[in-house]
């Protein structure tokens, strides 16, 4: 496929974050190379991911790569499940995050059947509470504000 | 010789051989099983090192993460599928190999010279370290800050067909590294008003946000096929020119590793793949390699594995991680209190010794573990992945949380990458 579209996104993705960067840093005060600011410093590395990312961008719309595919679901199901067991966990408890978390990410296979995943999330409740509560003495509840 | 009369007594404590078999044990299991490395297990188990002493920590620890080269060899070998990228390249012969029956051997080989690979390496280790401690000591920020510029450079130029996008990986780690509060102005940059992001953005966080994450979600999508057979002791019994053929090659493979492993930014990947296409190059017949060769199964194992343990070198001599994972165990030494660096060797022997130690009881743990035991481990690999990886990511997200008891933290592990800024580990600086 030409161009190579997975360059072009990656090239434009680091220009930003070094335009962002750089931008911030001049609100930070620079200073000079001399007194140096706190933004100096960012400042420099801001310019220089900005070249680097137009360096990587640039060249790749004259030669071809490979098709840009993303696998969407596994993503979404493993980043959803990291963020619900953030929210669970001082919310309603360990248990019931860590069955969330394992039901979520659980969804990001096609191969997975409702039995099994409901087996896993048991066993992997059990191990945490085993490993971090009895085990650790880590100060995390099983359960909070359900009953 | 201070490795026999603190080291072993120190290792060989009845507390420090228990955690140093569960590191290998831990290591190798992590090893085994493609789609999760030894960096994620590290994170994974370094909040329950807290309430460790020092030693037996970095014994566990450490465990781990040579262990998995041990591990990491048996799904190469059994599904064509390398356990972590250090064994990308033993795949290539030896999965030919267990097609034609021969998995036993390619099993046994790859532990024996795994074994062989280790012991060069640290015997590297053991002679290198005192005289580079010699040299860093008359070192002052100007060295060490040419020092940190040639791994940065080396991180981007070695072993990457693209150095740009090197280049690029190190410049978000630096710019990552600039969260916080600035050292010299006491200034909060990038903190967007969150009281968390003060102190920055921390290495295990970023470390399983980058590597960790990111490699279960590629392996979610790749198929995995699971392991049905069975591997019997009569199959593991190498003839005769099996051996003959793979004398050379360890030797050579470790030597490269031992090499490479020293180098920031090189590390057993490509020590194991540089010493594949050394072999290729000098062997009568290169055409035969990527069909079943011995000696393209010896090589890189022996390389990748002295690799990880001169991976220490820079690290224990000079404060230095060469890779992310040693950047975390770093991290771990940091918080009980230990700096590494040329001055560790004199304040702490204990520390330094008992770890020396504890490779050589660990490798041996390891030969018992991977040659009797083999089959355990040829039964984890019957365990389909999308079983495994549910629990994976609740072990993470627990681990990660008991670093410092933060949700917030939890939160940030979506994908990040960090350099940790000189001062936080280098002597002399700052």
């Amino acid at each position: 496929v030409k161009p190579d579209v997975k360059d072009i996104c990656a090239g434009a993705l680091l220009s930003l974050v070094g335009l962002f960067f750089f931008f911030q840093a001049l609100d930070y005060g620079v200073g000079t190379a001399r007194r140096m600011g706190p933004g100096y410093f960012p400042m420099a590395l801001g310019v220089a991911t900005m070249v680097v990312g137009l360096a990587i961008l640039v060249p790749a719309f004259k030669r071809s790569g490979e098709a840009l595919k993303i696998s969407w679901r596994p993503i979404a199901a493993v980043l959803g499940s990291i963020l619900a067991f953030g929210i669970l966990l001082t919310w309603t408890g360990l248990v019931p995050a860590v069955l969330a978390t394992v039901f979520i990410a659980a969804m990001g296979s096609e191969v997975t059947r409702p039995p099994a995943t409901i087996a896993l999330a048991v066993f992997a409740a059990a191990i945490a509470w085993l490993i971090f509560v009895v085990g650790l003495n880590q100060p995390l509840p099983p359960f909070r504000n359900l009953f | 010789m201070d490795l026999f009369t603190i080291g072993f007594p120190i290792a060989s404590s009845l507390d420090n051989l228990i955690y140093c078999f569960l590191g290998v044990f831990l290591g190798t299991a992590v090893g085994v099983l493609p789609g999760i490395g030894p960096l994620a297990a590290i994170a994974m188990l370094l909040p329950i090192t807290f309430h460790l002493d020092p030693v037996a920590a970095l014994i566990l620890l450490s465990g781990i993460y040579y262990g998995t080269e041990y591990g990491g060899s048996t799904a190469s070998i059994l599904l064509n599928v390398p356990g972590t990228a250090a064994n990308a390249v033993t795949a290539l012969d030896s999965y030919p190999m267990a097609q034609q029956g021969r998995a036993g051997i390619a099993l046994l080989m790859t532990s024996v010279t795994s074994f062989i690979g280790d012991a060069i390496g640290i015997v590297t280790l053991i002679m290198l370290s005192p005289l580079i401690i010699q040299i860093a000591l008359s070192f002052g920020p100007t060295d060490y800050f040419a020092l940190m510029m040639l791994g940065l450079l080396a991180t981007a130029g070695i072993g990457s067909s693209e150095p740009i996008k090197g280049l690029a990986s190190v410049l978000i780690g630096l710019l990552i590294g600039t969260i916080g509060v600035d050292v010299n102005t006491g200034f909060a940059r990038y903190n967007f008003g969150f009281f968390e992001l003060f102190e920055g953005i921390s290495i295990v966080v970023l470390a399983i946000g980058l590597f960790g994450v990111t490699e279960i979600i590629a392996s979610v999508t790749r198929s995995h096929k699971a392991y049905h057979g069975k591997v019997s002791f009569r199959s593991m019994i190498p003839t005769g020119d099996d051996m003959r053929r793979s004398v050379a090659p360890t030797l050579r493979g470790a030597g490269i590793g031992s090499f490479f492993g020293a180098l920031p930014g090189a590390g057993p990947m490509l020590a194991a793949f540089f010493s594949y296409l050394v072999e290729k190059r000098i062997s009568k017949s290169p055409e035969r390699f990527g069909k079943s060769v011995i000696e393209g199964v010896a090589a890189p194992e022996a390389a990748n594995n002295a690799a990880a343990q001169t991976a220490f070198i820079p690290m224990l001599t000079m404060g230095i991680p060469g890779s992310t994972t040693m950047a975390v165990i770093l991290g771990a030494m940091m918080i009980h209190g230990i700096t590494p660096g040329p001055l560790m060797i004199q304040e702490h022997p204990d520390v330094f010794w008992g770890l020396i130690a504890s490779f050589w009881i660990g490798n041996v743990l390891l030969l018992v573990l991977n040659i009797p035991l083999v089959g355990l481990w040829v039964c984890i690999l019957q365990v389909p992945y999308h079983l495994l990886y549910p629990v994976i990511v609740v072990l993470i997200c627990l681990g990660v949380y008991s670093v410092n008891n933060s949700v917030f933290d939890i939160g940030r592990s979506a994908p990040f990458r960090r350099s940790i800024p000189p001062s936080r580990y280098m002597p002399g600086t700052a």
